[in-house]
């Protein structure tokens, strides 16, 4: 039997600074995923406005509304849908950075993406307010 | 001419107001076939437009909207900040995978610019089309100056720094084109934060995405090679762009039927753009820009001496 050569731990990535660089795979996947969704809503709602589905309308946070213009195949519908995909695309990858950056045990960055998350909260609850 | 062109062809879709849905208010438009097509052909032109000349589609579709298609100016914003949150969502991913854009330098300069994004869809609640009409001429002047510096070779550019020294945001990334490591150190972090708050503002007023600040501050301020900082801008404008676009949704100014050919077309144009951008000449392009900006910076202070003109105004 040969002697088992037991593998060296991986030394963490780096930066110039001695920093850990953080993965950034899962804040690429949420962004490949809203990509991917956002685009088949728009394609869906411009075909459905081509065949002449534009109908629907109403509040777009009455997400009842839009279920129900989406499953009519409202061209509507399907735009709000892309449209809360589009903007929670952005709001997610920030999730996912700080995470990462947390896992990586840069927590400075990590409660930085947190403070970004932060001013979107305020940004959403003013507007839920302001309605 | 080409105004009155686009007009005539964009028929009863250039802007007709519909009446509020549901008594709500909200942004509604007639709109046909036709219309929709033109928006989006309008679209994929200001994205790969937008992309060749290193902007984002904004500066270009929200004049062309306005003027051209008689559409309100804020929901033209609101459509367009749809767009640039698509292009930097599209984008984003493959600028991370490859290395080169800086996201810890991304997130801290994020806080400044989403609370700039933020101020900005608060404070467009309170200005009315013509002042913001204004402001975005004054931008397209500003875009256009910039551009014509660039092409005189008169913008000072901070060389990266060859031996970053561990302290503050020290980095480094592999320049495709040569292989090389290049490290650099991104400086005066407080004030680069103050201006990037003013380009989120900007961003959040007018519907761009703001990298024409955000890159030359990168850039010029903090001495960032300028390869990491348009890619880490475009990484920095979904945020800003998503925080804005909120605002304007419960104001009643974001149109999905308007948002989705608008991102849809942005986000395809920016693609080709990129595909394109090896085979023409960027100073070509930088001089047909700036005749763009100036005829629509002409075109953003028409429609304000009509809104002055009209009733009430």
């Amino acid at each position: 039997m040969s002697a088992v050569t037991p593998t060296p731990p991986i030394p963490p990535r780096v930066d110039p600074a001695g920093r850990p660089i953080a993965a950034s795979r899962g804040t690429r996947a949420v962004l490949a995923v809203g990509t991917a969704v956002s685009v088949t809503c728009f394609v869906l709602a411009l075909v459905l406005e081509f065949l002449g589905r534009p109908t629907g309308g109403g509040s777009a946070t009455d997400l009842g509304a839009v279920l129900r213009s989406a499953s009519a195949l409202e061209a509507w519908g399907w735009a709000t849908l892309g449209t809360y995909a589009v903007i929670m695309s952005p709001v997610a990858a920030i999730m996912a950075t700080a995470l990462e950056y947390l896992r990586a045990g840069d927590r400075r960055t990590a409660w930085t993406a947190a403070g970004v998350l932060v001013v979107l909260a305020v940004s959403l609850g003013v507007s839920l307010l302001s309605r | 001419m080409a105004g009155a062109l686009l007009r005539l062809t964009a028929g009863h879709g250039n802007g007709t107001w519909s009446g509020d849905r549901q008594g709500e208010g909200r942004a509604g438009y007639a709109r046909d076939t036709v219309s929709v097509a033109l928006v989006l052909l309008v679209s994929i032109a200001a994205g790969g437009f937008g992309s060749l000349v290193g902007i984002g589609g904004g500066l270009i579709i929200v004049p062309v909207l306005t003027t051209m298609l008689g559409y309100d100016i804020k929901v033209a914003i609101a459509a367009s900040l749809i767009g640039v949150i698509a292009t930097s969502v599209g984008a984003s991913g493959h600028y991370l995978a490859t290395g080169i854009a800086d996201r810890r330098l991304g997130v801290t300069l994020l806080v400044a610019t989403a609370l700039g994004g933020l101020t900005g869809g608060i404070l467009s609640r309170y200005l009315d089309a013509r002042m913001l009409a204004l402001l975005f001429g004054i931008l397209l002047l500003f875009v256009a100056v910039q551009m014509t510096r660039q092409l005189r070779g008169s913008g000072r550019v901070i060389a990266a720094a060859d031996h970053p020294d561990g302290q503050g945001f020290d980095s480094s990334y592999v320049e495709p084109t040569t292989g090389a490591v290049v490290g650099y150190r991104a400086r005066r972090l407080p004030f680069a934060s103050a201006i990037s708050y003013v380009a989120g503002n900007i961003s959040g007023l007018l519907g761009v995405g703001g990298g024409i600040i955000n890159v030359p501050t990168m850039n010029v301020v903090m001495g960032v090679p300028i390869r990491v900082a348009t890619t880490t801008s475009t990484f920095m404008l979904g945020a800003t762009a998503a925080t804005s676009a909120m605002l304007y949704e419960s104001s009643g100014q974001l149109d999905p039927l308007l948002a989705a050919p608008v991102a849809l077309g942005v986000f395809l144009g920016a693609r080709g753009g990129a595909l394109f951008s090896r085979r023409v000449s960027p100073r070509q392009l930088r001089i047909i820009f700036v005749a763009v900006a100036l005829f629509f910076a002409a075109q953003m202070f028409l429609k304000v001496w009509t809104l002055s003109q009209g009733p009430g105004g």
